[in-house]
């Protein structure tokens, strides 16, 4: 079935849209979801909710894309249920190497509180994102985006895995230099 | 700013950077169908990897000579593992069942064999679970458990298939508290050998050596058993990084690294881990592994080789690698055997090699060099290219 007319189900409030979003999409969401949590059953229950945020935001959201709509549903809430999972909890495999890689983005000066706005930092990642060879893209999108392990993307991109953490790091000093150029650390 | 608002931020990027990424795998240029493509990013997600053969290859050396019988130039690139999503049937039954269930705790396959030498006897039996993506079921399989000599079962466990024994990481398992912990958990000092180091600087590696020193530094590691463990704060503090391989860890080519700020760090247990070890006795460790240390090269993490594919036989195939040779008769013809699933299926399941290829082939067991070149332990196949360079690529 189509995006619109999975779209149209969820407008027409019926529940096959849940059934035929399961049928095209299921596969991937829970592969998003896999690739974050690390967990079958975790996995499982973010690709259910990832159907009842999407019941509950169409109406009145018309997604251009539904693939990219649930994935980035999905996306978020297996990073919420990781947070939530891990609270007190020492570790935190793939994620947390992921976050304390990304923490070099930050400029030294920057003062560690939460940044506001986070419209303005996403169309900076975009046009950054959009600035990288698409070798690069690819292996950074792998790491922040799908929280793969860098063996993983060393497989996945036929690459060494000293190659993709070289290319990570490069991107990630690239990122800082841009963010701090945009004004964006104070 | 925290790392927190670039995750969150990444979150909604543009799908078409994100689509983009995700078909860049090398199913894709397997021409295989596009929804194989996504089965094979699936694929390093929930499948595991290949099972490597814990084996070292005695005759590292042999290989890199037949190197230099080559063209000036010729390199061999190792491929990456392929990226492909088998079929169910074309899976080993240890790629099958990635995960396990054993006292009401999960574990997770590390993919890699262990002697029965090294077990201490069956302890109890487990359901074995994998998932199917092509038919979106979870299977399931009850198997017998045992115990790994010197290891507590509540971190590590070996499971025994058909295929031979294969090591289990308990899921979630709880930071150690100190460094002393980990080391008798585990039995560090006897099943981690300390012997090949790189020097760090930064993110850089700089020269590898190769030091007899394991027993000596394990001696002044016990002397640190109190040391906390902490999360890491930087990954690339100056010092020394040890490549250590375990078979009864079930490890391969992960690291631990002394930094000369006083932390030992490594990632053998998959989450990093850092324990404060003090300036001093990491200044003490570095000094022992330096001293009468010598240089060596880096092992691959995976061995090559390549030719022409000459032959495809009963449980073997032949591969003659005169064509990248400056002296035709400098070439060697290769037997690689082809009994394991994992070779077979890339000639049999996705073909594509014909005889006259130029090929490349993986393999994670021997190339024993005798009067025949027999390569054991295959585990894949991809058609090569040569390049005008000289060099041999897997192409995109």
């Amino acid at each position: 079935m189509k995006d619109e007319s999975i779209i149209e189900l969820y407008w027409e409030r019926s529940e096959a849209a849940i059934e035929e979003s399961e049928r095209a999409y299921g596969r991937y969401c829970r592969a998003v979801a896999y690739g974050i949590l690390r967990d079958m059953s975790d996995a499982e229950e973010a690709v259910n909710d990832t159907w009842l945020k999407a019941w509950n935001a169409m109406p009145p959201e018309r997604p251009q894309s539904l693939k990219g709509f649930f994935g980035r549903i999905t996306r978020q809430l297996s990073l919420n249920r990781l947070e939530k999972k891990m609270a007190g909890k020492r570790g935190g495999g793939e994620m947390a190497l992921a976050l304390d890689e990304l923490a070099e983005c930050i400029a030294d000066r920057d003062n560690g509180e939460d940044f506001a706005d986070q419209i303005a930092l996403r169309d900076a990642l975009n046009s950054f994102l959009r600035k990288l060879s698409p070798e690069a893209r690819t292996v950074f999108i792998r790491r922040y985006w799908h929280v793969q392990s860098i063996d993983e993307i060393a497989k996945a991109c036929g690459m060494s895995v000293s190659k993709v953490k070289s290319m990570l790091m490069r991107t990630r000093n690239r990122l800082k230099k841009a963010l701090t150029e945009e004004g964006f650390f104070g | 700013m925290k790392a927190k608002n670039i995750m969150d931020a990444l979150g909604g990027i543009s799908d078409d950077l994100i689509e983009a990424a995700e078909n860049s795998t090398p199913a894709k240029r397997l021409r295989l169908p596009r929804w194989a493509a996504f089965a094979a990013s699936l694929a390093l997600v929930i499948a595991a990897a290949a099972v490597i053969v814990p084996r070292v290859s005695p005759d590292r050396e042999t290989n890199e000579a037949a190197k230099n019988r080559y063209k000036e130039g010729t390199n061999v690139i190792t491929s990456g593992e392929l990226a492909v999503e088998w079929p169910w049937e074309w899976k080993t039954e240890i790629e099958k069942y990635p995960e396990m269930v054993f006292e009401g705790k999960a574990y997770r396959t590390r993919a890699r064999m262990i002697g029965s030498g090294l077990l201490e006897g069956k302890i109890g039996s487990c359901e074995a679970a994998g998932y199917d993506v092509y038919t979106e079921t979870v299977q399931k399989k009850t198997l017998d458990v045992y115990a790994i000599r010197g290891v507590n079962r509540d971190l590590l466990a070996a499971v025994k298939f058909d295929e031979g024994f294969v090591v289990f990481l308990r899921d979630q398992a709880e930071m150690p508290k100190t460094l002393g912990e980990l080391m008798g958990a585990l039995s560090l000092p006897q099943t981690l050998r300390l012997e090949e180091f790189c020097e760090k600087e930064g993110a850089k590696t700089g020269d590898w050596y190769r030091t007899n020193a394991s027993d000596k530094i394990w001696k002044a590691l016990e002397g640190c058993a109190g040391a906390p463990c902490q999360i890491f704060d930087s990954f690339n503090a100056d010092g020394i990084s040890f490549s250590v391989t375990s078979e009864e860890l079930g490890i391969r080519m992960k690291a631990l690294s002394i930094t000369e700020n006083g932390y030992l760090t490594t990632n053998l247990m998959e989450y990093g881990y850092a324990f404060n070890i003090g300036e001093e006795a990491a200044d003490k460790i570095i000094r022992l592994a330096k001293n009468g240390a010598v240089e060596t090269k880096p092992a691959p993490y995976v061995y090559s080789i390549a030719g022409t594919l000459k032959e495809i036989g009963d449980g073997y195939i032949l591969v003659d690698d005169t064509i990248l040779c400056r002296e035709e008769k400098d070439g060697i013809v290769y037997r690689v055997l082809t009994e394991d699933i994992r070779i077979r299926r890339c000639l049999e399941y996705l073909g594509g090699c014909r005889i006259g290829d130029l090929v490349v082939v993986n393999y994670e067991g021997y190339l024993e060099a005798g009067e025949e070149y027999v390569v054991q332990g295959a585990v894949s196949l991809a058609k090569g290219q040569l390049e005008t360079d000289g060099a041999v690529s897997v192409p995109e």
